[in-house]
């Protein structure tokens, strides 16, 4: 089977142009950032000089091929607000997001599918309507909220958890002390993104499972005797979970840019948060490698969902 | 029996909602904008919530932002879930270049960096209510667009489908006659869901500092309840929980509607008055 | 059973809401958390940050191991071309880089790397000074003259505005063994506090052939040295023990990157760490009043808050509207609910009270009926069906409001000025923009020649450049070279032919009194509004260091809180 490898270069292509563009279409200039407060006090012949240091004076058009030809040449130069080589920013800060988001992520994904489906089965029962509130109950503040509450009571209340940072700076730990520390920064904000994010998946589950439960199959196969626990593992389960898992890839694609309230409000290492200040800083170089990067994942995303969707369910392919 | 309670409850509370926006300046005993006393008073009789940060009343607010909230939930809801619809059901009905091409115009829209094309379009509209919604519902279209594409092919591929194709059904007509109420319980489930995140977002976009902060809107009152650190007064519990509450009761209201459309949406779980798999 | 889970989680959401509702107390007891952050915050020697000594003892005294304070933003490698901001990057450089003079804790300047007794010549244009000796780099090399001179030729060479501005001015700086002789270029009788007690000081050896000075690693000759720094999560400031004004009182100081000001608040609420080099918001004062470990220390600030208007098109072309505006502008209503009465009002002089160019009687007026006869005088009497006020050609009059929308004081400003501005009838509407959309539009590539996009915007001055000598010269002059600040694009030849004076003389008297002309031209002319100048809050534990000074002008985080006092 053929996976349109080349609607993703396509894409891939308007990615590359779009996010050296987009950053420049920003109304203001990283001037103010390179320069400070005191920009406005230079003379031209030294603001001309400056700006031809960050190649800021060049046409637009030789900046954009500038851009491409380090995109082959992995040289990605330094950010103008951080005064950091962009390479060495965006490897610091991706493992970390990728963990946290993933993380959670994968959490919420297995809850919300739990909890939905759950609720599915139990329709119309008792447990129902309670399991529908709590879900809707904690999704309905903003997760700096959540965040908040959590970080005031765990932390700064009782203590239990650290209150900022992805490891204890100091302690210099290695090894399996190592982990359970980084683990233990990853509760709180985990936590919060999975609260935040679990109605996703809790409606996705929950209206997949019904709709599948009522399919022509699946009463074929009540029809033919087969045991209900077997109907619901084989039958309804598995047709239920295509769905959430077409969510579950999309979200994947939100990996990077997704969690910068959640860094924000504990101080966690991120690219969300790196990206989010340089975007204010009309930071480019630090904006296009970024974004980049970030848009790489959701094609990523996007050419192994529907690689997998082909395997899971052949019958999707037959759309082409 | 139990349908209708749900269906009632919800519909009381939504057209509570929705009286209390109509009927905000009747309701509200200060305008939401005045500098009715000090900053930071607590409830009174005077003031049933409060003030706010600059001495605003918030009960005042409160019911005003019902107005703003309602509208910006509405209207991205109904944006977002027109667009996922439409390209949805397309992709997943015609398939082959239709689909494709669709499908990768979903993925790059969720390339497109969220911050800098809200500080684009925030400059080039001078934000406000519409351009708010336009940026919440262009975005976050896509993933909904996707799974809907992913039911349109499993539905076309029931059998039913296919006889009624047989007999010489046209597209727009299964599409419009039997895809789309198949589909309408996930896109209501997930509006409400948009509806949900949108009141939110505007909050969070607050936080970020990109947001329109001035605004009379539930999110904006939980985004100064915040940054005017609620959390280390005692003023969270009549500065947060009322709009966190309110938010609440509206989102569940929407989902105790939705349940009782759930018969109707898969119209063959009727057969099944009591829930069989359970 | 499965009954038994759900219930099993609604229980636990209750349970989480429930100590929500007791977390939120504000002041409930603070003991755990103190205790936690000392054994997350500390190695095992470091029983001094438990606060298990006395507190005053540990400033004088005993000296502290270390002690956490968060930096409320990253400022990279904290070097005088990498630092960001003023506060914190400004001010936490302070600890690692050395300058001649210093601004000391009463707001004046001193001599620091130089000894005392340096001379000034009659018409402020050559200065001479002896460096002190026993200054040594972090890396032990000796300080010297010629990295003075150095540091003067470098600047010039990178990109920060601040110090490029300095030696811009500096025509000659001459070296003969300690002793170094500035010659500039113009009179300038503040170029001490402006020029030398701004520079930091950079180490010859480490910067010379460098092309790229924010590449170079951090290095100077403070009184801590940077012993490390992660990206984005903290920094580690060790004590420079032969530091030649004495050694440091805290050893090593923690300082985690926490950047959301609710959460560092929080922290130092629990005893997680001990100050932050941010300031505390006026509502929450209060809360930390009430804590027996904390104090809040309460300082002059100078950073200003202003009104702008663009004087470059109608309405605002014409001076009496600006004036009607500003005497709508109630300014106890601003000091009073938007900062609790922790700002100082502003004045039409723009100098703050207290400042060497303050020139007294020069207060804003608040007369709503004045407003509105000065505005009935110039001609905008017809209104329309809401009462507002129509521009003069009849056409609906709705000036935009523009104001950065990550400032939320600056927001409640706004809000409350339009509804100011509405009793006299100037209909005002608030928009709030990200902070670079709004510097496109008011100070589009932060060159005032460059032109201007708005009607009415919120606008701040940093205290640097709020107590520089003839700051109302460089915020009115009609001549962007010299007015490089005069954003509302104010133009009015008097005051140019007076500011020229001004600058072209060196006698202090004249200097004087033409400042004082010039301030009350600029109040009449009403080319912008000063509303305020926020005080100085900021909050310190002082169970775990004693030693907290206040300074003018900056928080409890500043130098003199860590030096043996004199």
């Amino acid at each position: 089977m053929k996976h349109r490898w080349y609607y993703y270069i396509v894409l891939l292509l308007a990615v590359i142009v779009l996010n050296f563009f987009l950053p420049r279409m920003l109304p203001g200039s990283p001037i103010g950032q390179i320069m400070g407060e005191e920009a406005g006090k230079l003379d031209g012949e030294e603001k001309a000089r400056i700006l031809s240091a960050y190649r800021l004076d060049l046409p637009l058009g030789e900046q954009f091929l500038f851009y491409l030809k380090s995109l082959v040449t992995f040289d990605f130069g330094v950010s103008y607000s951080r005064r950091q080589p962009v390479a060495a920013l965006l490897a610091k800060a991706i493992p970390w997001t990728l963990l946290l988001a993933g993380t959670s992520l994968i959490l919420s994904t297995a809850a919300g599918t739990l909890l939905g489906t759950v609720s599915a089965y139990k329709r119309r029962k008792k447990a129902d309507l309670p399991i529908m509130m709590g879900a809707t109950f904690v999704s309905s503040v903003p997760s700096f909220w959540i965040g908040m509450i959590l970080l005031t009571i765990f932390g700064a209340r009782l203590g239990w958890l650290p209150m900022y940072g992805a490891y204890s700076m100091w302690k210099k730990y290695t090894g399996w002390r190592w982990l359970l520390d980084v683990a233990a920064h990853l509760v709180l904000p985990v936590v919060t993104m999975l609260l935040a994010s679990l109605m996703h998946f809790f409606t996705t589950a929950r209206y997949s499972v019904i709709h599948t439960m009522f399919s022509d199959y699946v009463n074929m196969a009540e029809v033919r005797g087969i045991p209900r626990g077997r109907i619901r593992i084989h039958y309804v389960m598995r047709n239920a979970m295509l769905p959430v898992f077409t969510v579950f890839m999309t979200e994947l694609g939100f990996l990077l840019s997704g969690s910068v309230i959640i860094e924000t409000v504990f101080s966690y290492p991120g690219i969300g948060y790196l990206l989010f200040e340089a975007v204010k800083a009309r930071d480019y170089p630090l904006m296009q490698y970024g974004f980049l990067a970030s848009s790489a994942i959701v094609i990523a995303a996007s050419a192994l969902s529907d690689f997998l969707t082909a395997r899971i369910d052949p019958g999707m392919e037959g759309a082409g | 029996m139990k349908n209708k309670t749900s269906f009632i409850i919800g519909m009381v509370f939504i057209g509570l909602f929705t009286a209390a926006a109509v009927f905000a300046p009747l309701i509200a005993p200060y305008d939401p904008n005045e500098l009715v006393d000090a900053s930071f008073c607590r409830p009174s009789a005077a003031h049933l919530l409060g003030t706010n940060d600059i001495g605003q009343d918030i009960f005042s607010e409160l019911v005003y932002g019902t107005r703003y909230s309602l509208l910006i939930g509405l209207l991205t809801a109904l944006i977002s879930g027109g667009i996922a619809l439409v390209v949805g059901i397309l992709a997943g009905w015609f398939g082959g270049i239709a689909d494709r091409i669709l499908m990768n115009v979903a993925t790059f829209v969720i390339t497109i960096p969220y911050y800098p094309l809200v500080i684009l379009l925030a400059a080039l509209t001078r934000g406000g209510l519409v351009t708010t919604s336009l940026i919440l519902g262009m975005t976050s279209w896509p993933e909904m667009a996707r799974v809907v594409r992913a039911q349109t092919m499993k539905i076309r591929q029931n059998e039913y489908i296919t006889s009624i194709r047989a007999m010489g059904a046209g597209s727009l007509y299964i599409m419009g006659r039997h895809i789309l109420p198949e589909l309408s319980l996930f896109v209501f489930y997930r509006m409400i869901l948009r509806f949900r995140s949108a009141i939110l977002a505007e909050s969070s976009l607050s936080f970020l500092g990109l947001g329109s902060a001035t605004a009379k809107s539930w999110g904006t009152i939980l985004f100064y309840a915040q940054n005017k650190n609620a959390f280390l007064t005692d003023s969270w519990a009549w500065w947060v929980i009322p709009p966190g509450l309110a938010i609440l009761i509206l989102v569940f209201s929407l989902f105790l509607v939705s349940y009782s459309l759930e018969e109707k949406a898969a119209p063959r779980m009727s057969r099944d008055p009591g829930g069989k798999a359970a | 059973m499965k009954k038994d889970k759900i219930v099993a989680v609604l229980l636990s959401l209750a349970l989480v809401l429930g100590l929500a509702a007791c977390g939120g107390n504000g002041k409930a007891d603070t003991s755990g958390g103190a205790e936690d952050a000392a054994e997350t915050a500390a190695d095992a020697g470091s029983a001094e940050a438990k606060g298990t000594e006395p507190a005053s003892q540990a400033g004088e005294q005993g000296r502290v191991e270390e002690l956490t304070v968060a930096m409320t933003k990253d400022e990279n490698t904290l070097t005088p071309f990498t630092y960001v901001t003023g506060t914190p990057g400004f001010d936490v450089m302070r600890f690692l880089y050395d300058s001649l003079f210093t601004v000391d804790a009463d707001n004046e300047a001193v001599p620091w790397m130089v000894e005392d007794d340096y001379t000034v010549n009659e018409d402020h244009t050559v200065f001479t000074m002896t460096l002190k000796e026993g200054q040594k780099w972090h890396d032990g090399e000796p300080v010297t003259a010629e990295d003075v001179k150095f540091t003067f030729d470098y600047v010039k060479t990178q990109s920060a505005g601040r110090w490029i501005t300095i030696a811009s001015a500096v025509k000659d700086v001459a070296v003969s063994g300690n002793e170094i002789t500035f010659t500039l270029a113009e009179p300038n009788p503040s170029f001490i506090r402006d020029g030398l007690a701004d520079m930091r000081i950079i180490a010859k050896h480490l910067y010379e052939g460098e092309t790229d000075g924010a590449a170079v690693e951090n290095m100077g000759s403070g009184p801590y040295r940077l012993a490390e720094y992660v990206t984005g999560e903290y920094y580690t400031l060790e004590a420079v023990d032969d530091y030649f004004r004495g050694t440091p009182t805290v050893k090593t100081i923690r300082m985690p990157i926490v950047t959301d000001s609710s959460v560092t608040q929080q922290m130092l609420l629990s005893g997680e760490i001990a100050a932050f080099t941010g300031t505390v918001t006026p509502e929450v004062a209060a809360t930390f009043e009430a804590e027996k470990d904390i104090e809040l220390i309460r300082s002059e600030g100078f950073a200003s808050t202003l009104l702008l208007f663009n004087c470059e098109r109608a309405p605002f072309d014409n001076a009496k509207f600006r004036k009607a505006l500003s005497m709508a502008v109630d300014l106890d209503e601003l000091v009073e609910q938007v900062y609790l009465g922790m700002a100082a009002k502003g004045t039409a002089g723009h100098v703050k009270e207290g400042l060497a160019e303050y020139v007294a009687g020069l207060d804003y007026v608040h007369d709503i009926d004045g407003a509105n006869a000065l505005l009935d005088e110039i001609g905008y009497t017809e209104r329309d069906g809401d009462g507002m006020r129509l521009a003069l050609d009849g056409s609906e009059m709705d000036l935009e409001f523009l104001v950065y929308s990550g400032n939320t004081l600056r927001i409640r400003m706004a809000e409350i000025l339009a509804m100011q501005f509405e009793k006299i009838g100037v209909r005002a509407t608030v928009t709030s923009l990200d902070a670079d959309t709004v510097d496109a539009m008011v100070w589009p590539d932060f060159d005032v020649a460059s032109g201007r996009n708005f009607d009415l915007s919120m606008w701040g001055w940093s205290a640097p450049t709020v107590q520089k000598s003839g700051v109302i010269i460089t915020m009115c002059h009609s001549d962007p070279a010299v007015g490089a600040d005069n954003l509302g694009g104010y133009v009015n030849p008097d005051f140019d032919a007076l500011a020229d004076g001004y600058l072209a003389s060196a006698d202090l008297d004249f200097r004087k009194e033409a400042n004082e002309k010039l301030q009350k031209l600029a109040a009449e002319d009403t080319p912008f509004v000063t509303l305020l100048f926020p005080d100085n809050l900021s909050a310190v534990n002082t169970s775990a260091y004693g030693g907290w000074v206040t300074a003018a002008g900056t928080g409890a985080f500043n130098i003199f809180s860590f030096l043996p006092q004199e």
